[in-house]
Parts: C-alpha cells; structure tokens; sequence
C-alpha cells in the first residue's frame, strides 16, 4: 500500500471534491437556509466552479502550490463568512507542505492541523460553537492519532474521515455560536451546520479519492 | 418575489455599474466592486473606506463623497467582500495618512477586512478598523461586541468622515468614530421578509397578523414574533428599549434615524417619527437632528428601524458637518 499521498492524486481529490460541493449545491442552500440567510450553497457552488476551472489544466508537481491555488481562489472569489473560512484552511494546508511533490500521513495530519488553528484564530470559533471545527477538529485528531501510531494513510483517513461525519453529524444538536445562525438560539437545534457538512464531505472525498487513485495503482 | 432584475448572479455587479452612470460627477468606479471618489486618493488625508454585503442600498454605496467615505466595498447580496476588493479600493483612496475600515459586525465583515488590513499593514499601510455594533436586540449590553451592525452605520461614518475632511489623524478619526458607535443603538422590527435574489426564497415567514421585533438587517431571527401594533405601540417599544439602554435623562441630546428596510413607505416612516419625537420630548430630551428614510435596506423586507445618537458637543459638530454624497447631503449649520 503506499504510504503517501502524490500531486496527481491530490489534485484529483481537489477535482472530485469541487464537483461534490458543486452538486451538493441545493442541499447546501437548504441547510443553510434553516440556520442562515441561504445563501452558502450558491456561494460554495460559485467558488468551487472557479477552483475546477484554476486546477483542472494545472501542470505542476508542487502539492504546497496546488492547495495555496485552491485556498486563495476561495478567498478571492467566495467572500461572507466561508470565503475566508475555507480559503483559510487550503492556503494554511498548502503553506505546510510547500514545494513537496507527495506527503505523507504525518504531513497530512500537519497540514490540517495548521489550517485548523489558523481558522480559529480568525473565525474565534471552538468545538460545540455549531460550525466546521466540529467535524476538522476531530478529524485532524484522528489523523494526528494514526500518525502517531504508525497507522497506514488508508486507515487513517477512513477514521479521519468517520470522525468527521460523526462530528458533522454532532452539530445537529448544538446551539449556533456563531455567524448569522447565532440570533437563532434554540431554534437552530435540529439542523446541521452547513460548513460541518462540506468539511465531512472534503474527508469523504479524500478517502474515495485514495481508494479509487491509490489502491488502484498499487 | 418579483424582483426587476435580470441574472440573479449578477445583480451586485449590474447595480453598481448604474449606480456610477448616475454620479458620474462624484464618483467613479475601480473594478467590479469598488466605487471611490471622483478626485481619490486625496493627499494627507485619512481615506475612510466602507463596506459590506450589497442588497442595503444606499448604504455604503450611497455614502461615498465629501464629508463622508472615500470608497465603498461591496459584496454579493447580504454577503461580505473578499479581501482583494477591499485592498483594491484601500490602494485606490490611501492618501498617506492612514485608512479607516468601518462596517456592521458581522463575522465575514470581520473576517474578510481584517486579512485586508493585514495585507495593506504589510506594504506599510497604516489601518484602523472600526466595528458598528448598534443593535441592542442581538446580543445583552456585557456582551455588546457580539451585536450587529444596523442603521447605526450612518451615524459613525458620517462623523468618522466629517472629521477625515478636517484633515484629522488617523488616530483622531478613530476616536470621533469609536465615540459615535458606543454612543449609538438601534431597534428594528421586521413586518415581511426579505428575499436574496439568487436563493429566491424569503428569509424567514410571519404571519399577516405579526411583527418580528428586533429583526436583523438580512432577516435573521429577532428576539420575539409579536401579535402586530399599531406604529405608536411600535415606537413605544423601539425608543423605550433604547432609552434605558443609553441611560438618556432630561436634558439629553440626541440625533435620532427612522430608517425603512426596503418596502415599508415614507408615510408610515414619518408617523413612526411624530410618536418618537412625542416621547423623546415627553422626557425632556432634546432632538438636535432627525434623519427620515430609506438609510440601510434589506432588499423588499417591511419594518423599520430606530436609532438615537447620544450627542456631545464634539458629536454634534461633527454630525453637522457638510457632505455631499450621491444619497446623502447635508449644508452646514451650526447652531
């Protein structure tokens, strides 16, 4: 099994996982419409179609650069709050593996967890605020855990991503804490949170990305 | 929702480019997103840069001119600007003397303009960022900094501005603008909702017989729906609220805002006003100047907001100021 994550395979997650964002538009807008002011599908849908288009024909080998692309694509063209949010989380995760044409799992773990901090420093948000560090904090637990542990990247992603929806999952109960959901109190009980959602299906993507890219090619 | 629009992805874009063939005079736009004054960057003056989610006209787009803010940023529809159209309207108005960032509270405002400020601190700008906080509904007074920004806005940009046109530092345009916004509160109640273009569905429902009191600004929830009142029983409550909340006493002095969110009319604006001005007199406060009108707009939402400026002396001169923007001009008095 290989034990790290190369630029093609990469860039095939970041493909896969803009077109996931991108067809799970209506179903973003709908969430967020509960909670929100509905417009986070349509935002997501729009940023992620320019980050397609900005990787897709991209020739390079540098994994640092391809996510720096797609971080600061998100940034310059989502706004709101996501915008930075999720620019934030792929120019941090690009930042940490710069010039390097693979990572591997403890590098991953490293490049999540950076972006993570970074966005709680900016956003101010923690675990239980109802927002996506409720499901990136456990999933880059999980993936600090298995690179402790020596675990393979297979098996750590398909915890990471577990941890994830389990996370995502757990937002429906929480009181909002933060953004526009916040003035809703108790009546945001019962929804996800949209931005939980799309960090569950990041990990998803990742791990589907490396089942069909690596396990294939091994 | 009928809306006279054309691509509901484009409506920020295609406002702005007819916004500026209106002023052609005043303003000129940079980019998409941006509208500056016609003769920015103006030298060893501290540019005042204002910003935000579009879909509030005039706010923010309409305040751009003498006496007011040297650029306007603008997002998508209730949604923040992203950082580049921030510092593409920074470099467009920094005169040397520093920038002044001022928006409603909101965290992509936040979020967005401060990785803007960060970017303009790296190339040697000097920038300070001001965060309007006026809406008592949102948050309890202890926890005041988690409140939004509502109509409030007009009181802090236009001292903020009036004092950069004296040629004020940079240090000083913070001090008169942090002043306005901690000596400012606004109320709101919504009556229908509003709709974003390109989701095409209403922010939240209500019915014929309720009002939403404490509404935001892009329909987000407010403290209570309430069986609907009468626009005195309104003001009642609005004006009560933000009294007790400035503490106001006989012998106070105000400038007081009835702002319409979009559809509701002048009429009913002006007999909100006439009970406002009833009770505020009721106690012995003074209203220096009365601002009626469509001030921050949440696209066709009904309601209104009130907002009291509690003045000083400096507060009031400031406020007195002259301007001259596409939406909003006022001569100097001084009295």
């Amino acid at each position: 099994m290989r034990k790290t994550l190369d630029y093609n395979s990469l860039r095939s997650f970041l493909l896969n996982f803009s077109n996931a964002i991108m067809e799970k538009k209506d179903y973003l807008t709908e969430l967020d419409a509960a909670c929100g002011d509905g417009d986070f599908g349509v935002n997501m849908y729009l940023g992620f179609k320019r980050v397609y288009e900005s990787i897709e024909k991209l020739n390079g080998n540098d994994v640092g650069n391809l996510f720096e692309i797609v971080g600061k694509t998100i940034l310059s063209s989502v706004g709101g709050a996501s915008g930075p949010v999720f620019g934030i989380l792929f120019i941090e995760a690009g930042k940490a593996v710069k010039g390097k044409n693979e990572v591997t799992l403890d590098e991953l773990a490293t490049m999540f967890k950076n972006a993570l901090e970074k966005i709680r420093l900016r956003g101010g948000a923690k675990v239980g605020d109802k927002t996506l560090i409720d499901a990136l904090e456990p999933a880059v637990n999980a993936l600090i855990t298995a690179s402790h542990k020596k675990e393979d990247i297979y098996t750590a992603l398909k915890i990471a991503a577990e941890s994830a929806r389990v996370g995502s999952e757990s937002t429906k109960n929480l009181v909002a804490k933060q953004g526009k959901a916040r003035y809703l109190g108790e009546q945001s009980i019962g929804h996800l949170d949209p931005g939980a959602e799309v960090i569950r299906i990041l990990f998803e993507e990742l791990l589907v990305t490396y089942q069909s890219f690596c396990l294939k090619n091994n | 929702m009928k809306k006279l629009i054309n691509d509901p992805f484009k409506v920020t874009v295609e406002c702005i480019e007819g916004y500026v063939k209106a002023y052609p005079d005043l303003i000129k736009p940079i980019g998409t997103h941006v509208v500056v004054r016609g003769e920015a960057p103006i030298k060893d003056k501290v540019a005042v840069v204002i910003g935000g989610g579009s879909g509030h006209e005039p706010l923010f787009l309409g305040w751009v001119g003498y006496g007011m803010a040297d650029a306007a940023v603008l997002g998508e529809v209730f949604a923040a600007p992203p950082p580049q159209f921030i510092v593409e309207a920074t470099k467009a108005v920094n005169g040397g003397k520093g920038v002044v960032y001022i928006y409603g509270n909101y965290a992509g405002d936040r979020m967005n303009f401060d990785i803007a400020a960060e970017m303009m601190e790296g190339e040697g700008v000097k920038v300070e960022s001001i965060r309007v906080w006026d809406d008592v509904a949102s948050a309890p007074p202890e926890r005041i900094q988690e409140r939004r920004g509502l109509a409030g806005d007009l009181f802090v940009i236009k001292i903020a501005g009036a004092k950069a046109e004296e040629k004020a530092s940079l240090v000083d345009v913070k001090r008169v603008a942090e002043k306005a916004r901690d000596n400012c509160r606004t109320y709101a109640v919504g009556l229908s909702p509003p709709t974003i273009p390109a989701s095409g569905k209403p922010t939240f429902t209500l019915g014929e017989d309720e009002m939403y009191l404490g509404i935001g600004a892009h329909g987000e929830k407010g403290v209570k729906i309430i069986k609907m009142l009468s626009a005195d029983e309104t003001a009642e409550i609005l004006v009560n609220e933000l009294i007790k909340e400035l503490n106001l006493k006989e012998g106070d002095e105000v400038n007081v805002i009835i702002n319409g969110y979009g559809s509701t009319t002048l009429m009913e604006l002006y007999i909100v006003n006439r009970k406002v001005h009833q009770i505020l007199s009721g106690l012995g406060i003074a209203i220096h100047r009365t601002e009626v009108g469509n001030f921050l707009t949440s696209q066709e939402m009904a309601g209104c907001s009130i907002s009291l400026l509690k003045l000083d002396g400096e507060l009031k001169m400031l406020y007195d100021a002259p301007a001259y923007t596409p939406t909003y001009r006022l001569c100097s008095i001084h009295r």
